[in-house]
């Protein structure tokens, strides 16, 4: 049997804010403010997950003048297989509880 | 044979910065070659590069002083210790100097992404003046007085008569040997298609940070530095552009420099092992002078093939650094066996072959002693930074090619 490792605590956070955004594409600044987790964390995260191919990439088609295109993010449908699977409230087994942000892993 | 070496290694970030010199002055735009060395002058003096040079200087003086302070009194407290201040104080020179040639690539990167090429270059040979400007202001007062009356100061018998200030003008003489890394620095630093004004410091911070990343990671790089481009509070940028350089900074070593480190470890163990019996079957001396030439060379074949491949400095350096630390790892597991084995055949520290340690505790202490490893990694570093830099060079210049 395969045994999956399981991801991260922010990386679940991540998971959890993009499939809250569904079809719609998110920002990485926006994710970093939303998640309180800074650049260093989140974008390391979004490169691995858009590697194993669980996160889409765009680029904005229409930024505003005097502004570069800004990155895009969503879960493809296998991420949000995924992050449904890993976002899902485990089952309560000795007081356990889901996995939280411990306070200063930002 | 070994000297030829380390010439071979440490020559080639002199050779790098001529060849960038001779194939980037000619070229893009027609303008005389006197116009255009004006003109990179004017620009690499202008605001805010003057005020900021003036500030390097006085912090080289300052440290200057301070660091003369301290070293005239720990010297003669240096047996106490268990290591030699004045050995430790002559090669912390060269290794000042390699963090000043650090500083002035970085400081030409910084201003070439924005002025130009010619700019950077300035910028960084003006920085590494300033730094011996400071250096020299600071330390020739207190040579003179030490001139004038010898006796005031400490006595060290390591070195010789009058030589009491020597760390000091060996780290101004060291400086020449980062002349060449301000036109490296500049050329990393200059994107002649991306060139732009710079809007503060977490967009240079971002910038530097991500400019040195490999092909297959500079899609991030760009989506990490248009995400900043959209954040207007200083301290909310501020925050980005920290993230997002330490994102790029480690953006993970990958299985080949891993691989290569390892091999690095036991090619530097087994190579190290066969000096050491050698040097001891003939009576040769230690193995010192072994350990701060030959690794160099893996360490910048190492660096060099990396940056080759993926057309990136950072990623070559960081290479090279984690196949340093594999090369000192082996020098360690090596070199505090090997002592004991020297000291128990009674021949003398494994180092330096030269008298008899009283006991394997002190053979062992010799190995760890701080000097000889600031004297092994000096080079060491040297040459993955040169590595990098010529493998950058060479990867883009295949790249070239093939466009």
């Amino acid at each position: 049997m395969v045994r999956v490792r399981r991801p991260s605590p922010q990386t679940v956070a991540v998971l959890a804010a993009l499939g809250e955004a569904g079809d719609g594409w998110s920002h990485g600044y926006d994710l970093c403010r939303v998640l309180g987790l800074k650049a260093g964390t989140v974008y390391p995260i979004l490169i691995r997950l858009t590697e194993r191919g669980h996160v889409e990439t765009s680029w904005e088609t229409d930024p505003p003048r005097g502004r570069p295109a800004r990155h895009l993010y969503r879960l493809s449908t296998a991420g949000a297989e995924f992050a449904r699977a890993v976002t899902a409230p485990a089952p309560a087994r000795d007081g356990a509880t889901a996995p939280r942000l411990a306070p200063g892993t930002a | 044979m070994l000297a030829v070496l380390l010439l071979v290694v440490l020559g080639m970030a002199p050779l790098l910065a001529l060849v960038l010199l001779v194939t980037r002055l000619p070229q893009p735009d027609q303008r005389p070659l006197g116009t255009r060395v004006r003109a990179a002058l004017r620009s690499g003096f202008a605001r805010p590069v003057r005020p900021g040079l003036v500030a390097l200087a006085v912090v080289a003086a300052a440290l200057t002083f301070g660091l003369e302070r301290g070293y005239l009194a720990a010297v003669p407290h240096g047996s106490r210790w268990g290591f030699d201040v004045a050995l430790l104080a002559v090669v912390l020179g060269p290794a000042a100097a390699l963090a000043c040639a650090g500083l002035s690539a970085l400081l030409a990167a910084a201003v070439s992404r924005a002025r130009g090429f010619g700019a950077g270059t300035v910028v960084g040979l003006l920085a590494l003046l300033a730094v011996a400007a400071g250096s020299a202001a600071a330390h020739l007062p207190l040579l003179a007085s030490y001139r004038a009356d010898p006796g005031g100061f400490p006595v060290v018998p390591n070195l010789g008569e009058g030589d009491l200030l020597a760390p000091f003008p060996i780290f101004l003489a060291a400086l020449v040997w980062a002349a060449p890394w301000p036109v490296i620095g500049a050329a990393l630093g200059d994107a002649p298609g991306s060139r732009h004004p710079v809007r503060d410091g977490s967009q240079l911070l971002l910038d530097l940070a991500t400019s040195g990343l490999p092909e297959s990671r500079s899609a991030w790089g760009a989506a990490l530095r248009a995400e900043l481009a959209n954040i207007d509070p200083p301290r909310e940028r501020r925050w980005f552009a920290v993230g997002g350089a330490w994102a790029a900074i480690r953006s993970g070593a990958s299985r080949h420099a891993w691989l290569a480190a390892a091999g690095v470890l036991l090619v530097v163990a087994a190579a190290s092992l066969a000096a050491s019996r050698w040097s001891l079957a003939h009576d040769r001396g230690g193995v010192l002078v072994f350990w701060t030439t030959v690794p160099n060379a893996l360490l910048l074949a190492v660096a060099l093939a990396t940056a080759w491949r993926t057309r990136s400095f950072a990623t070559g350096l960081r290479a090279g650094v984690l196949a340093g630390c594999a090369a000192l790892v082996a020098v360690l597991v090596v070199g505090i066996p090997e002592a004991v084995v020297w000291a128990n055949q009674r021949a003398g520290y494994l180092t330096t072959g030269d008298a008899v340690p009283p006991d394997w505790q002190s053979a062992v202490r010799d190995v760890l002693r701080p000097e000889f490893l600031v004297s092994i990694l000096v080079p060491w570093t040297a040459a993955v930074a040169s590595g990098a830099a010529v493998g950058a060079a060479l990867g883009r210049l295949r790249q070239r090619v093939v466009a």
